[in-house]
């Protein structure tokens, strides 16, 4: 800190200024002594009693959508900070549409600076409109806050680590099949409609009839009636579907991400889920991939439920460019054998492998519902007995209107 | 004009115009009051100060001003060095023609003469002697300010030289002039220091706000950023300045006697100001008056009254307020100039709002800001209450450890105070000074449980604690030898650890 050495110097001159009486000499250390003081106290006090906060409009969004961005930052003290900056982290895949960030050190983020004075008891409320145009998990802070005196002599900071997320869903675009043979796109599932009951929907009651279930009774309306009553479920006509969703883009054993092709695999799963979700599937998904940041499994069973979308969409979002967890031959093999055997399993992916077309065509042999989504590729290569269809790369996916399935010929 | 326009637009005020021209006032009124000591020492034959302040602004600022236009230009170096040495030499000749005319006319020879006399009879001393080096020394000096940009640690170099030559001053000053000088000393010297310190803090401060804003792009300041700034800058330095000046004054009665007569001077013209701005008011009311008294009398047919101009004795009054002891006319004159460099600052940042406010740049769309006061005088009030009460509790507090311990068994101080005592020695002392402030072991509680409780109440403990808390398990528990190294570093934990056991109240201050 500068101006360390004043009291003391401030100190000694005043007492010479006053046994000689010397009354400027008194104004020089008075002076000195004054501004020390004023430094210490910012100093000190600059910093306390300050509160930050960031807001976000939505913790979810969709792609394209547009939300505001709040910073809050109010000094609850009479010290007035004539200067303070704040600079917090922000996503690298968030736009700013007014504002300027700044490069950080650290990959895929940047800074927001604000300058900012402020008087005794006063609030400032800061409003960013952002753009959501990238899919992904995104972390708002911590951010430093940073102020001192007037002069620069010393200069505090504290770090808010206050986080905020915010998740940016994939790009969902309809789906066209042209040319393709098959009524379905994604096999022949639908030809055949089980009627299931589903336990969890009661529709009413009715009498009991001689072999009932006993787990069926509703035993208060029983005891209300005082017969016995057994409940009727809802049908349901819902199969199951697997989407399956490799994040290689890269030929093995090399490393790496194409952009492209991993964020046309993601706008394809979560196309084709929200397609299948619409005629009636019961859609879950699985990826070869850990969550950022919590690092689970993306593995999410199949369910009708009506969070379901808004779940493999986050799940979605959260795919990132790092490598896969496992190849996924290994991964469809293992996470298959949890599925009811009826389901349709949807592999995409960019880097069909001889392993995971064997793996696909001896799943299919053994009477299992496969269908193989490849996204680019110069042509749809056909695969004996596979259902194989292909989504073209040329386009880069943020213009992408309709995701087209080429089938193969059989 | 256009071009004009745009370069004005463009040009950062603060940086050109403000800063330098707070530096310069800085340098000038360190500078000037050697000057007026010279003037005084009866060195030379005539009394007076080798340069007038005016003078002493003009060099230095044309130095700077010179420098940086020089250098601005696309020339090479040797021309413009030369430049700045011929424009020099004007400076200090028109500085030096000005105030050393002698009654001769602009463009009479006969000057030269009467100088070269001067400067060559060395029988008896002449302030010119002194102004000429000096001119070349200010001039120089305004080009080292104008040669590179100003950067906060050259100021503040520059600011600590003034403090020690205004120390050297008032030694120089008592030692040549006398203990007779001291009430000229206090009313000649103690304006320059308030002024200096004022300019100096005026420019370390914007200094300060401008390295700052340099890392910014225009979209990271706030639009309250430039509105808000300026008030606490000249609030906080005005008061330190006047808060000074006060003090000061206490222990000077002659002091306080020139402050009155400061202060009472200009209030004087302060009057005068408004007296004359109140002039075309009072006969716009005077003339109303009439018009309406003339209706009047019209409607009842009474006679119609002369009009009456109204009388304005401000001037009167300010005359009779400003007899007795006379003000300096060194001082009237520093406060002049000072006066004008305000005016002619505050004109400048004017224009420069106005005209920024066509800006291209304010064109696109800032960034929503809202401003909330939160003020209230509940809040207020609540505050003080909590400050006055934390320096209480803080004093009571002092008391009461110094109780404490000097009623605490000798044994317990005197291995408190080394430095090596051994590590269940250490956590003993633990328990005992938290139990002090109610944060003791509870009889139910292990080590472990009790350094989680203690770390929730005492911030930025838990790191510490859980050391220290492993090194005492690991001694008690485990049977084990502990090394040398490991009861230095329980030592200075607990070190550590002291400081931060305190009561589980706030203990500093809210300001």
């Amino acid at each position: 800190m500068r101006g360390s050495y004043w009291p003391w110097l401030g100190g000694g001159l005043f007492l010479i200024g006053v046994i000689i009486n010397q009354v400027p000499l008194m104004l020089v250390a008075l002076l000195l002594l004054l501004v020390w003081g004023a430094t210490r106290l910012w100093e000190r006090y600059a910093l306390t009693r300050i509160e930050y906060h960031r807001h976000l409009s939505a913790k979810r969004a969709f792609f394209g959508e547009e939300l505001l961005l709040e910073l809050e930052v109010a000094n609850r003290k009479l010290l007035p900070l004539p200067w303070m900056e704040i600079e917090d982290e922000m996503p690298e895949g968030i736009t700013f549409l007014k504002g300027k960030t700044t490069s950080s050190h650290k990959t895929s983020r940047v800074h927001l600076t604000s300058l900012l004075s402020l008087s005794w008891y006063h609030r400032v409320k800061r409003r960013y409109p952002v753009c959501c145009d990238q899919r992904g998990y995104f972390i708002f802070g911590p951010a430093r806050i940073r102020s001192g005196d007037l002069f620069g002599f010393s200069k505090q900071e504290i770090e808010v680590s206050d986080l905020n997320q915010l998740i940016v869903y994939p790009r969902i675009v309809p789906i066209e099949q042209p040319g393709i043979p098959s009524k379905q796109p994604l096999g022949d599932i639908l030809v055949k409609r089980y009627i299931f009951q589903d336990p969890i929907l009661t529709m009413g009651v009715r009498d009991y009839h001689f072999g009932d279930s006993l787990k069926r009774i509703h035993w208060k309306t029983t005891a209300r009636l005082g017969k016995l009553q057994t409940k009727v479920y809802e049908p349901t006509t819902s199969v199951d579907m697997g989407i399956f969703l490799d994040v290689r883009t890269v030929q093995p054993p090399a490393w790496g991400t194409i952009p492209q092709r991993l964020e046309l695999s993601v706008m394809a799963a979560a196309s084709i889920a929200n397609h299948a979700m619409a005629a009636g599937y019961r859609v879950g998904l699985y990826a070869n991939q850990r969550r950022q940041p919590i690092g689970e499994p993306v593995k999410i069973p199949p369910s009708q439920h009506t969070e379901q979308l808004v779940n493999i969409l986050e799940a979605l979002a959260q795919i990132h460019s790092a490598a896969e967890s496992m190849p996924i031959a290994r991964f469809i093999s293992l996470e298959s054998r949890n599925l009811p055997w009826g389901s349709t399993l949807v592999l995409i992916t960019a880097m069909p492998t001889e392993t995971l077309l064997a793996t696909l065509l001896r799943m299919k042999k053994a009477g299992r519902r496969v269908a193989l989504v490849l996204i680019g590729g110069p042509e749809t290569p056909s695969i004996d007995g596979l259902p194989t269809y292909r989504i073209a790369d040329d386009v880069p996916w943020r213009e992408v209107e309709t995701l087209t399935l080429q089938g193969a010929r059989q | 004009m256009n071009v004009m326009v745009r370069r004005l637009t463009r040009l950062n005020w603060i940086t050109t115009v403000v800063i330098p021209a707070a530096v310069i006032l800085m340098e000038v009124y360190w500078f000037y009051p050697w000057f007026l000591w010279l003037g005084k020492t009866g060195l030379f034959s005539v009394p007076r100060a080798p340069l007038s302040i005016g003078g002493v602004i003009f060099l230095l600022g044309g130095g700077f001003v010179a420098t940086r236009y020089l250098l601005s230009r696309d020339w090479p170096l040797s021309w413009v060095r030369w430049g700045i040495i011929l424009c020099g030499l004007i400076v200090v000749f028109t500085v030096i023609r000005s105030e050393y005319h002698a009654g001769y006319g602009l463009l009479d020879g006969g000057w030269f003469g009467y100088t070269g006399g001067i400067l060559l009879d060395f029988s008896q001393a002449h302030t010119l002697m002194v102004a000429l080096p000096a001119g070349a020394y200010l001039w120089w000096r305004g080009i080292r300010y104008g040669r590179a940009p100003m950067y906060i640690d050259t100021i503040y170099r520059n600011f600590i030289i003034g403090v020690i030559s205004f120390v050297l001053l008032i030694i120089v000053w008592r030692v040549s002039l006398g203990a007779g000088s001291l009430e000229e000393l206090a009313a000649t010297v103690a304006p320059h220091v308030a002024a200096f310190f004022f300019f100096a803090l005026v420019s370390l401060a914007l200094i300060n706000l401008q390295s700052i804003r340099q890392q910014m792009t225009p979209e990271d300041m706030g639009p309250s950023f430039n509105r808000r700034w300026l008030p606490i800058l000249i609030a906080v330095i005005g008061g330190i300045v006047l808060i000074g000046i006060g003090i000061a004054s206490i222990f000077s009665p002659e002091f306080l006697a020139f402050l009155s007569r400061l202060l009472g001077s200009i209030g004087n013209v302060v009057r005068t100001v408004v007296g004359y701005i109140l002039i075309p008011l009072g006969f716009i009311a005077a003339g109303l008056y009439w018009v309406m008294a003339f209706i009047v009398n019209l409607i009842r047919g009474e006679n119609i009254p002369e009009f009456e101009a109204p009388s304005f004795d401000f001037e009167k009054e300010a005359a009779e307020a400003t007899q007795g002891q006379p003000i300096s006319e060194v001082i009237i004159l520093a406060l002049k100039w000072t006066f004008f460099a305000i005016v002619v600052i505050a004109v400048i940042y004017l224009l420069a709002k106005t005209v920024s406010r066509f800006r291209a740049s304010r064109a696109r769309m800032d960034v929503e800001e809202v401003n909330e006061s939160l003020w209230s005088w509940g809040g207020f009030m609540a505050d003080v209450r909590l400050f006055l009460n934390a320096i209480w509790q803080r004093l009571w507090r002092r008391k009461r450890e110094t109780i404490t311990v000097s009623t605490a068994p000798r044994r317990y101080l005197k291995e408190d105070e080394t430095d090596t005592a051994d590590i269940r020695t250490i956590y003993r002392y633990m328990l005992r000074q938290a139990s002090r402030f109610g944060m003791g072991r509870r009889n139910f509680e292990t080590p472990y449980e009790y350094r989680g409780r203690l770390g929730q109440m005492v911030p930025d403990s838990s790191e510490p604690l859980t050391e220290l808390t492993d090194l005492y398990v690991n001694v008690r528990y485990g049977e084990t030898e502990p090394q040398r190294r490991q009861v230095n570093r329980a030592n200075s934990l607990w070190q550590a650890l002291k400081r931060l056991l305190r009561p589980p109240v706030p203990s500093h201050p809210q300001i």
